[in-house]
């Protein structure tokens, strides 16, 4: 595939075009001053999130299966595809799960057993969005970091496809039972203790709050994401033979993320000061294990518009060179838009003047950027702004 | 090339483990000269009204408003149906948070509200019901803890009578609200107080000793920045904190008096006024870190209402807290023992502690 004009142009109208698409649908449907206002209480991040969900199964998980038979023009229709499955997703925690499992997915249950509007939703926007972020990682361990082993050109679309969602399920099922459940077992007034555990990492990480596993979790898709795409599935190849490659990087992956979480709990002290255990917004550790998850995902977007969009610049140095600049230029990137959301963000998306605010929340923004991106980039395989896609039939 | 790069991947990956293990030598660790506030003999604090709003849930509610308006990140100032409230009365929704803070040191004594609540109509009888003169001629000034609606918007009903009294506000005090003061009539002195600077009858002369006002910044809902808190020290017995809706954490604030004021026998004494906790009567498990860390701080008395809300003082007596509901009409003494009284000046509890 190569870019219809050169890599940094092609590069430059592909982000100022999805920039844009995001933008406008934010001013519609999440602004705090727009028509919707769906940016609190999290219900446009519990959307977006589960946007992304369904896109992971039709473009890593069935490869595009069927619609790789249409031409890649009509490939669009893709689009509202994935959004009716996200919906129909939605609408069976509201009215199937929630109702007949658990409650605190579904914002009608809760209503109905007296908790008020703004809190029922809060708590099932909460439950949906971070069940999507788990979902997004456990259901692309197998395509990225195990390569569909050990069904791999052993099985034809879609059986391959049903074999590794259902493996996906499963780990995704899991890791929400140990990693968030525990979590809502105390978001209520009276404590669920007999039915979730008490959060396992509140006596290190000195806080009851699910915050500090997303504090590195999300580290954890950005780098599964980085595999995928800039890194092109290094340094875990390293370990040549597959299931190993997938072993290696997945223990790799969480090592490396709750590295990070760590690094940039440090820079938040050197910058802020000390957390104090049971300290509010910026002052608490539940925020500041937030705020790491925050900057994690200020990384996603240009992690996917580098190496989509830009042709995965540079190529011209050894490979290990070539992952380290591209890292490096992330990771830089990560970090303007970082600055950027907060200083253009009460102006541009409406959302609250600090960083520390009790009603900020950038992974709604930082989710929400790449979702035009991902359906132009997976779906369409970026056309018209790349030529002659390889998936083209 | 391929055991170069994992030679430098392994010494990256050292470096970072070594910046986190070693970045306390980075960590800024200001020297802090704790500030002499004096002490006073007793604080007497008589809740006013706590309520805030008349119903919290369904329509024509608090949570009910706010949803309809999209949420907590919209700006208070956009509520027409709650700035028109401020005059209604019976209102549709409007009451209030505020309580009068007595001060004694010898044979003076001083006299202020914080947060005056939100309808006036409805504030000026209690006023009137909590033993205060129409003309509120007992007032030394006023203090406002933030702007949000239920603290703030009742201010025509002083300043309809005492226009000139002198009114200390947080220096994250939003333009809007500084022009609601003048468009409602304030002709005294407004002293705002910068953020995280400690302020005393030194720098405030109509404080009384014993007394501080500190302003945390940040942004809370609605649209609203920073809050101020008071903090009392009490004669032999220690720290009493005062707060509208203590926006900032009890234990930040705690921890922060703590830091930066000399305490009398290094002690938590009281704590009195909203906690922010569980507004929406509902919950989420950092407050469990924040009743953790406060059962921590071992206060003597704590007497909590308002946004604090009802189920938070369930979830504190699971913690080993042992707080009180102070209702409207309620008085709190921190004097050398701690007495409590309802509505109808009977004695409920008292805590004696000897010389």
């Amino acid at each position: 595939m190569e870019p219809r004009w050169n890599n940094i142009v092609t590069g430059i109208i592909g982000v100022v075009i999805t920039t844009i698409i995001a933008l406008v649908f934010w001013a519609v449907f999440a602004d705090p001053r727009g028509p919707m206002r769906m940016y609190t209480p999290l219900w446009f991040f519990a959307i977006t999130a589960w946007l992304i969900v369904p896109t992971i199964w039709l473009y890593l998980i069935f490869e595009n299966y069927p619609f790789t038979k249409l031409p890649i023009k009509k490939r669009a229709v893709m689009i509202p595809v994935s959004v009716v499955i996200t919906l129909i997703c939605i609408a069976f925690f509201f009215y199937f799960y929630g109702p007949l499992a658990v409650p605190y997915f579904s914002w009608p249950k809760l209503e109905s057993m007296g908790v008020a509007k703004l809190a029922a939703r809060d708590y099932s926007c909460y439950a949906l969005a971070y069940s999507a972020i788990v979902a997004i990682f456990g259901m692309g361990i197998w395509p990225i970091l195990f390569n569909n082993w050990p069904w791999r050109n052993k099985v034809e679309q879609p059986a391959l496809g049903f074999a590794v969602f259902a493996l996906g399920l499963s780990i995704s099922v899991f890791l929400f039972q140990v990693l968030v459940h525990p979590h809502f077992g105390e978001a209520f007034p009276i404590s669920q203790k007999f039915v979730a555990a008490t959060p396992w990492w509140k006596d290190f990480a000195l806080t009851y709050h699910g915050n500090f596993i997303f504090g590195w979790f999300v580290w954890a898709v950005v780098y599964l994401i980085m595999t995928a795409t800039i890194w092109e599935g290094k340094p875990w190849t390293a370990a040549r033979k597959q299931p190993w490659i997938g072993i290696f990087g997945l223990v790799g992956i969480i090592l490396l993320s709750l590295l990070t979480m760590y690094v940039v709990l440090s820079v938040m002290d050197i910058n802020l000061g000390y957390a104090i255990p049971g300290g509010r917004r910026s002052a608490g550790l539940y925020w500041r294990y937030l705020h790491s998850a925050e900057v994690a995902g200020f990384m996603l977007y240009p992690t996917l518009a580098l190496y989509y969009y830009f042709g995965n610049v540079p190529k011209k140095f050894s490979e290990e060179v070539n992952w380290a600049i591209r890292t490096v230029i992330v990771f830089v990137a990560g970090f303007i838009i970082h600055q950027l959301y907060y200083l253009a963000g009460p102006a541009l998306l409406g959302v609250p003047t600090s960083w520390d605010s009790e009603a900020q929340l950038a992974l709604v923004w930082a989710t929400w950027w790449i979702v035009p991106l991902v359906y132009h980039c997976w779906f369409m395989d970026r056309w018209p702004l790349y030529k002659t896609p390889v998936t083209e039939s | 090339m391929g055991k170069t790069a994992g030679l430098v991947a392994v010494v990256v990956l050292v470096i970072l483990v070594g910046f986190v293990a070693a970045h306390d030598a980075l960590v800024p660790k200001p020297k802090i000269e704790k500030v002499d506030m004096g002490t006073c003999d007793y604080v007497k604090i008589t809740v006013l009204e706590e309520r805030g709003w008349k119903r919290l849930k369904g329509p024509d509610s608090l949570l009910g408003d706010i949803f309809a308006h999209g949420g907590m990140a919209v700006s208070q100032w956009t509520f027409d149906e709650w700035l028109k409230d401020i005059y209604n009365d019976p209102s549709r929704l409007a009451l209030g948070t505020a309580f009068a803070v007595e001060v004694g040191k010898g044979d003076k004594v001083w006299k202020f509200f914080m947060g005056v609540g939100w309808n006036a109509p409805h504030m000026k009888r209690r006023y009137a019901e909590c033993g205060f003169s129409p003309d509120l001629k007992e007032l030394d000034f006023v203090v406002m803890c933030h702007e949000h609606m239920d603290h703030f918007w009742a201010m025509p009903a002083v300043l309809e009578v005492r226009p000139d009294i002198t009114i200390i506000a947080p220096a994250t005090f939003s333009d809007t609200a500084k022009a609601k003061l003048k468009e409602w009539g304030h002709t005294g002195k407004l002293i705002l107080t910068e953020p995280l600077k400690p302020y005393t009858h030194k720098e405030i002369p109509e404080l009384p000793p014993g007394m501080a006002l500190v302003t945390f910044p940040g942004w809370i809902i609605l649209g609203i920045n920073g809050e101020q808190a008071a903090l009392f020290n009490v004669k032999d017995r220690g720290l009493v904190t005062a707060t509208g809706c203590c926006h900032m954490g009890i234990v930040t604030l705690a921890s922060y008096a703590a830091s930066h004021f000399k305490v009398e026998k290094d002690n938590m004494y009281g704590l009195y006024g909203g906690l922010h906790i569980a507004l929406a009567e509902d919950w989420s498990p950092e407050r469990n870190d924040w009743l953790l860390y406060l059962k921590m701080l071992d206060f003597d008395f704590v007497g909590a209402n308002h946004c604090t809300g009802h189920v938070t003082v369930n979830r504190m007596k699971e913690f080993g807290i042992d707080c009180s509901w102070a209702s409207n009409g309620h008085v709190i003494e921190f004097g050398r023992d701690i007495k409590w009284y309802n509505e109808k000046g009977e004695l409920i509890k008292e805590l004696k502690f000897g010389e």
